[in-house]
């Protein structure tokens, strides 16, 4: 289906575009986030990345997917926009450690707007490279070779930022709620 | 409430899929459209005056040295020896002079368009 707007696009009909970017605008807004941790900030990125996409969409060629593609530029942009703020991103560095929390239960018991905020405060509180590993593994559901081509780290390095990452988040979910359910309680 | 509980190999994965963020711009679709329609329109605008200018470059390469002839052949150069040049001696330099100064502007023309042209298609 992209492939069809793409090629729309490229043949001139510039209101194609328009179907990519609600296609793309959640999960590469969501992308950003993971990087710059700012809301503004990101928006301002997506926008840039959009724009960056659509300025060089005769470079992509159809062989690999367009999300993979898009995803990289999005993901320059971010750390570009983290560049040239000077955006000092410090996450919360807990000591890992194996929990026992059993996140599914206690989760599952919130409203899902208070899941999603307490998901996202977490997601937040990592380390860019870990969150946006996290975004792009489960949230879009990319291969690690994708992974790879949207960041360019190693596989080996994914997959290590990746493991590390599933215990922080858990590390950072315990405490997190916990510190919820202190304050509403 | 929410019951959908999962196994807890499958947490993370549940947990995630919950992280989908929107913008809080509401008008960011049509925001990001105006964007890439205005650059469309100065893009269009950019190659069609590249064309003019290298349309017209090659106008002035094929005229310039025609009329240049021309025009020397028909110069008066009287206003010269008025001001006390000998034009006798000057007038072997002044055609060469001119044709070596167009050469000059006409590579600079053409460095320019060419590096305007790739930057065109670089964009």
């Amino acid at each position: 289906m992209d492939d069809k707007y793409i090629r729309q696009v490229l043949e001139g009909d510039i209101e194609s575009f328009r179907h990519i970017v609600s296609k793309y605008r959640d999960m590469s807004f969501s992308i950003s986030m993971s990087i710059v941790k700012s809301e503004l900030i990101a928006e301002e990125a997506v926008q840039d990345a959009f724009v960056k996409a659509f300025q060089n969409l005769e470079q992509f060629r159809f062989k690999s997917s367009f999300s993979t593609w898009f995803y990289k530029i999005v993901v320059n942009e971010s750390l570009r926009k983290i560049r040239k703020k000077k955006i000092d991103i410090v996450g919360i560095d807990p000591e890992i450690e194996n929990s026992n929390f059993n996140s599914g239960d206690a989760i599952s018991n919130l409203h899902e707007e208070a899941q999603k905020e307490i998901i996202n405060q977490v997601l937040n509180l990592m380390p860019e490279s870990e969150s946006l590993l996290l975004r792009l593994f489960y949230l879009d559901e990319n291969d690690i070779a994708a992974i790879c081509e949207i960041t360019g780290l190693s596989q080996s390095n994914s997959k290590v930022i990746l493991h590390r990452a599933r215990k922080r988040f858990y590390t950072i979910l315990e405490s997190t709620f916990k510190h919820e359910m202190r304050t509403i309680l | 409430m929410s019951t959908d509980k999962l196994k807890p190999n499958d947490d993370i994965a549940w947990l995630v899929k919950k992280s989908m963020l929107h913008p809080s711009f509401i008008d960011f679709d049509n925001k990001v459209m105006q964007r890439v329609l205005l650059l469309n329109t100065s893009k269009k605008t950019i190659r069609k005056n590249l064309k003019l200018s290298w349309l017209f470059l090659i106008f002035s390469f094929l005229l310039f040295p025609l009329s240049y002839f021309l025009i020397f052949k028909r110069l008066n150069f009287s206003f010269i020896a008025e001001l006390g040049i000998n034009i006798e001696a000057h007038s072997q330099m002044f055609y060469p002079a001119g044709v070596i100064l167009f050469t000059i502007i006409l590579l600079l023309q053409v460095d320019n368009l060419y590096r305007l042209t790739n930057k065109q298609k670089l964009v």
